[in-house]
């Protein structure tokens, strides 16, 4: 009865810090291994140093419109971008907010963008 | 008989009937000389002055806005009294320039994947070239230079946008 008591009460510590405001920080990471970038905005503009960096920027031009989504990740010192001109991926990268966390993923030969993730939880650390 | 004489009245007013209508009703060509036919002739030279009209109205819209786009500010004719090369002027245009937009931007990233470093000054002059160039050539000159940097061969050596 007691050890039951001593799980319910980690578990809901557990829930309640997740659920009661606790940030979730992810910097900004570059995986060149498993060829994709990650992390939350907020993480990235809180972080100590002045190099990590993760985000998309929509970029318009007579040429048209296309997105080039980047990330530095200030403890390998390693860079990835992708960028696409698709309508998915443009609509996606306009959904990103200071709050976002994003994952994208690059053609490795054409730097092309294969995937970008963005979710807008409120876990995540916002920009400040 | 009296039917006969009768037969050769009527036989002789309507041969003067049909002389009379085929006098007023003939058209006129049938009285020239033989030669061209003027007949046909002539509908084709009223569409042409037609034609001609409008195209000369075109020709001359055409020449103003010309004229006015050349004597715009910034246009790309040479201001005057200066000595403008022609490969100058042809910058301004835009199939031309965006050539040359792609060949500048192309020497920037070869150097670019020779030095193995993608400065600031690579980027915002990069950033300026690629607004000239058309799609297939940014398309062209990106996947060159985004899957070097992926694999980390080009290091980005600053950290500030744009990075293209």
């Amino acid at each position: 009865m007691k050890k039951t008591l001593i799980a319910l009460g980690a578990v809901a510590l557990v829930i309640g810090s997740v659920w009661a405001g606790e940030h979730v920080v992810v910097e900004a990471n570059v995986d060149v291994a498993n060829n994709h970038a990650f992390g939350a905005l907020g993480s990235a503009r809180a972080s100590n140093d002045s190099v990590a960096d993760i985000g998309c920027d929509i970029d318009t031009t007579n040429a048209g419109t296309s997105i080039f989504c980047g990330a530095i990740d200030a403890t390998n010192n390693q860079t990835m971008f992708c960028t696409s001109s698709g309508a998915d991926y443009i609509r996606a990268a306009a959904a990103i907010n200071g709050d976002s966390y994003i994952n994208f993923v690059p053609d490795p030969n054409t730097g092309d963008c294969t995937e970008l993730d963005v979710s807008n939880w409120a876990g995540y650390a916002p920009k400040q | 008989m009296r039917r006969g004489l009768w037969l050769s009245i009527g036989l002789a007013a309507s041969m003067g009937i049909a002389f009379l209508v085929g006098v007023c009703f003939a058209p006129r060509a049938a009285s020239q000389p033989p030669g061209p036919k003027p007949a046909a002739a002539a509908p084709a030279r009223a569409a042409t002055v037609i034609d001609t009209a409008a195209l000369d109205d075109h020709i001359q819209q055409v020449i103003r806005s010309e004229l006015a786009a050349a004597k715009a500010p910034g246009a790309g004719g040479p201001p005057a009294g200066k000595n403008e090369t022609w490969t100058e002027k042809r910058v301004d245009d835009p199939v031309s320039g965006s050539l040359v937009a792609a060949e500048q931007g192309r020497q920037i990233v070869d150097t670019a994947l020779s030095s193995h470093r993608w400065t600031a000054d690579d980027a915002a002059r990069f950033h300026e070239l690629r607004r000239q160039m058309n799609a297939d050539q940014q398309r062209e000159l990106l996947h060159l230079l985004i899957p070097a940097i992926n694999r980390q061969e080009v290091k980005v050596d600053f950290h500030k946008r744009p990075y293209f």
